[in-house]
C-alpha cells in the first residue's frame, strides 16, 4: 500500500520476478514505483553496489549499518524490511533486537560496534563527520575505505527512506519497536573532520565525464569516490534513469535538487545547483524567490515540487498524503510523483554524502543563498516567517539576547514566562499530565540548545511553541498513535450531523463553579479524537492563527480547518447535555439534510 | 433557500467571519427559519467562549516552580 493508487502493473516484468526470486516478494517499495521500471532497477543496482557486495566491510556490517541508520530516522518502513533481511542473512532475531535497542551493547565485534555507534550519531545530526570519529573508527583498523562505504550506506538508507516516507509504503512486515528517541538529544557537535578523501581531478577518466552531462562538471561528493568503481558506475545509471524519466523535465528534477540542497544545509550542491539552473535558462532573481519560498512556511508560491522535496528533506516524519493529494489536485500523473519523490530522496542522498566526504564547495555560494541556507541551518526544524519581527515587538527580546550572550540565568526566566503556555499545548496533545510534564522539559531543553540560532523571525513564544508542538507530536508518533494525527478518522465529505440540539442557557458560565467548569470543559476536550483535540487546542485554546497550526502539524490548511469545525461540533456536544436544560422548551429533533 | 446540510458546510467560516457577504446573507437566511442551526451556531460560539475562558489545563503556579527548577538543573548541569 502506498498513497499512490498503483496495483501492480508491473508486477509480472522480469525486473519483479527476480526480486520474487531473491527474496520470495515484491517490497512495497518498489512496487509503489512500478510506473517507473528503469528508475527502480537503477536503485536495486545502487542496493547491490552499496550494501549487497562483500568488499571492505562485510555484508552483515553494510546491513547492519541500513539498519540502524534507519533506527536513527525512525523509519518504520525500512527497520521492518532491514529486520527481515537480516534474519534472512542467519543474524538471529535477539541480536537484530538489541542492535535496534543499543547498537553499542549488542555483543558485536568491538570494530563493528564502533562503526553502528558512528552510524548512529551520523545518521541522527545532520553535521559533518568529525575528526574524532574518524580517530575512532582508525582506532578499530577501519580504513578510509570502510568509512566510505559506511558513509554510502548511511545515504542508501536516507534515500530509501525519504522514498518510503514520500510514497507513504506500508511496511512489509510487521513495524518493530522502536528505542526511546529522547535520549537522542544531540550533544555538542564536533568541527568537522579535515577532508577524508581527495576528488579526482582526472577529466580522461570516462565514468566521472558521465556526471558531466548531468552538472556541466563532476561533483565532488561523486569525484570523492573514485576508488570505489562500483559505486560509482550505479550512482551514475540511477542519474542517468531519473534524468531519462520521462515525466517531469530537467528543469523541474533540477530544481527539486537545488530545494532538497537548500533544506538540507548543503552549500556546495547549493552552488552547483545553482550553477545548473542558470546554465538553464534561470535568471538569478528567479533562483533566489525559489530559495526564499523555500525557506518561508507559506507554500501557496507555486514551487509545489520544490517546496515538497524541501519538507522531505527537512521533516519527512511530518509528510502526509496530503502531499500527494496536492500533486494529484494539481494533475500531476503518477510517474511526476514517483519522479519527484526520488529526485528528492536522491537530493537526501547527496546531502549524506556530502556531509560524510567533507567536499568544499567548488565556488563560493552567492551571498543570498548563503544568508538563505544559514538561516535554514539555524532553524532546522522550527517554523520561521519570511520576515523579520523588530526586537521591541518580542516582549522576551530582552531575555533572548542575554540568553544568547551566554547568561543562563535569563532562560529561567522565559520557562516561567512560558512554561505554563507549553504545558498546556502539550497536555492537550499527549492528555497526560506526567507525560506533558516531561515533553515540557524537552522543550525547553531544546529551546536552549537552539536558542543560539533563533534568529527572531517570528516570536521568541511562537518559536517555543513550535518547538514545543514538534515535541509533543513527536511523542504521539513514538507512541504509536501518529494515525491520530496523520489521518483523521471520519474526514469523509458527509456533513456533521449535530445530536444535541437544544439550546443553551443563555449564561452557561453561571451555572457552575470555575472549578466544576474547569473539569467539564476539561473532560469534554479530553473525549476528542487527538487529531481534532490538538487543532482545537492551538487554535482555540492557544490561539494561533490557522496557518500555523496547519504548518505546525504538517496539515493543508484545508484540513487543519476542517478538524478544527469537526473538534469544535464535537466538543459542543459532548459540553451540551452540562449546559442545555433539561426540559427546555425546544424539542429535540434532528437536523434535516 | 439552502439546507441544513449546505449550512454545515459553511458553518466553520461562518463562525469565524470568513465567509463573502453573498454567502452570509443565504446562511443568515437560513438561521432566520431554522431552529435548529441556530441553536448549533449559538452553542458552538458558547462553547468557543467557555474553552477560552476556562482556564483549561493550567498548570498551577506553584507546580511550575519545581518543573522550572528541574529544567534549570538539567541545563546547568548536563550530565546529570
Amino acid at each position: 500500500m502506498s498513497y499512490l493508487g498503483v496495483g501492480d502493473p508491473g508486477l509480472h516484468s522480469p525486473l519483479f520476478s527476480r526480486f520474487r526470486e531473491t527474496f520470495g516478494f515484491v517490497p512495497a517499495l518498489f512496487r509503489a514505483q512500478a510506473v517507473a521500471p528503469a528508475i527502480v532497477e537503477a536503485e536495486i543496482g545502487l542496493l547491490e553496489a552499496v550494501v549487497h557486495s562483500n568488499t571492505t566491510l562485510s555484508r552483515m556490517q553494510k546491513e547492519s549499518i541500513l539498519l540502524v541508520a534507519a533506527t536513527s530516522q525512525r523509519n518504520d518502513y525500512l527497520v521492518a524490511g532491514q529486520y527481515q533481511s537480516m534474519q534472512m542473512l542467519g543474524i538471529p532475531e535477539h541480536q537484530v533486537d538489541a542492535i535496534i535497542a543499543d547498537c553499542s551493547n549488542a555483543d558485536l565485534k568491538p570494530a563493528t560496534a564502533t562503526l553502528l555507534e558512528f552510524t548512529a550519531r551520523f545518521s541522527r545530526g545532520i553535521h559533518a563527520v568529525s575528526n574524532a570519529d574518524v580517530q575512532r573508527l582508525s582506532e578499530m583498523g577501519l580504513s578510509a575505505e570502510a568509512i566510505q562505504e559506511a558513509i554510502a550506506a548511511c545515504a542508501i538508507a536516507r534515500f530509501l527512506g525519504c522514498i518510503a516516507i514520500g510514497l507513504g509504503v506500508a511496511p512489509d512486515f510487521s513495524p518493530r519497536a522502536l528505542p526511546d528517541a529522547s535520549a537522542s538529544i544531540a550533544g555538542p557537535v564536533d568541527s568537522a573532520a579535515d577532508a577524508l578523501f581527495t576528488a579526482d581531478r582526472n577529466d580522461d577518466n570516462p565514468l566521472l565525464a558521465g556526471f558531466r552531462t548531468h552538472f556541466g562538471c563532476v561533483p565532488g561528493w561523486f569525484s570523492a569516490q573514485h576508488q570505489a568503481p562500483h559505486i560509482l558506475t550505479a550512482e551514475l545509471r540511477l542519474l542517468d534513469a531519473i534524468f531519462r524519466s520521462g515525466g517531469l523535465n530537467g528543469m523541474q528534477k533540477h530544481s527539486i535538487l537545488f530545494a532538497a540542497f537548500l533544506a538540507g544545509g548543503n552549500a556546495c550542491g547549493l552552488s552547483l545547483q545553482d550553477s545548473v539552473l542558470r546554465s538553464r535558462g534561470r535568471t538569478e532573481s528567479e533562483i533566489d524567490r525559489l530559495a526564499s519560498s523555500l525557506t518561508a512556511t507559506e507554500d501557496d508560491s507555486g514551487f509545489l515540487l520544490e517546496n515538497f522535496a524541501a519538507r522531505l528533506i527537512r521533516d519527512a516524519a511530518r509528510l502526509g498524503r496530503e502531499q500527494v493529494e496536492a500533486f494529484e489536485a494539481e494533475g500531476l500523473r503518477e510517474e511526476q510523483i514517483v519522479e519527484a519523490v526520488v529526485t528528492a530522496s536522491l537530493g537526501a542522498y547527496v546531502n549524506v554524502l556530502q556531509s560524510g566526504l567533507n567536499i568544499r564547495a567548488g565556488s563560493p555560494l552567492r551571498p543570498v543563498l548563503q544568508a538563505l541556507l544559514e538561516n535554514k541551518l539555524n532553524l532546522v526544524g522550527v517554523t520561521h516567517r519570511p520576515t523579520l519581527i523588530e526586537p521591541e515587538s518580542d516582549a522576551d527580546s530582552v531575555e533572548v539576547d542575554r540568553v544568547q550572550n551566554g547568561d543562563i540565568d535569563a532562560f529561567e526566566i522565559l520557562v516561567e514566562r512560558h512554561g505554563r503556555r507549553v504545558y498546556r499545548t502539550l497536555i492537550g496533545l499527549l492528555g497526560n499530565a506526567d507525560e506533558a510534564r516531561d515533553a515540557m522539559q524537552d522543550t525547553f531543553l531544546k529551546a536552549f540548545q537552539h536558542i543560539g540560532g533563533f534568529q527572531r523571525r517570528s516570536k521568541f513564544s511562537t518559536w517555543l511553541l513550535s518547538i514545543g508542538t514538534n515535541t509533543g507530536v513527536q511523542r504521539l508518533r513514538e507512541r504509536r498513535d501518529f494515525e491520530a494525527i496523520d489521518e483523521s478518522p471520519a474526514e469523509s465529505s458527509d456533513f456533521f450531523r449535530p445530536r444535541q440540539i437544544r439550546a443553551w442557557a443563555d449564561d452557561p458560565e453561571k451555572l457552575y463553579s470555575q472549578a466544576e467548569m474547569r473539569a467539564v470543559v476539561e473532560k469534554g476536550i479530553m473525549s476528542l479524537p487527538s487529531s481534532y483535540r490538538v487543532v482545537l487546542m492551538l487554535r482555540d485554546i492557544e490561539q494561533l492563527p490557522i496557518e500555523d497550526v496547519a504548518s505546525g502539524l504538517g496539515l493543508t490548511i484545508s484540513a487543519a480547518k476542517s478538524r478544527l469545525l469537526r473538534g469544535r461540533l464535537m466538543l459542543r456536544e459532548a459540553l451540551s447535555p452540562h449546559f442545555a436544560p433539561a426540559e427546555g422548551s425546544t424539542p429535540a429533533k434532528q437536523v434535516h439534510a | 433557500m439552502i439546507a441544513c446540510a449546505d449550512f454545515m458546510a459553511e458553518i466553520g467560516d461562518y463562525l469565524d467571519g470568513a465567509v463573502a457577504a453573498e454567502v452570509r446573507k443565504q446562511l443568515e437566511e437560513h438561521l432566520a427559519h431554522c431552529q435548529s442551526c441556530t441553536v448549533v451556531v449559538d452553542s458552538t460560539r458558547k462553547t468557543l467562549k467557555i474553552i477560552t475562558d476556562a482556564g483549561s489545563f493550567d498548570l498551577p503556579q506553584p507546580m511550575l516552580k519545581p518543573i522550572a527548577a528541574e529544567i534549570m538543573s538539567r541545563i546547568r548541569e548536563p550530565r546529570k
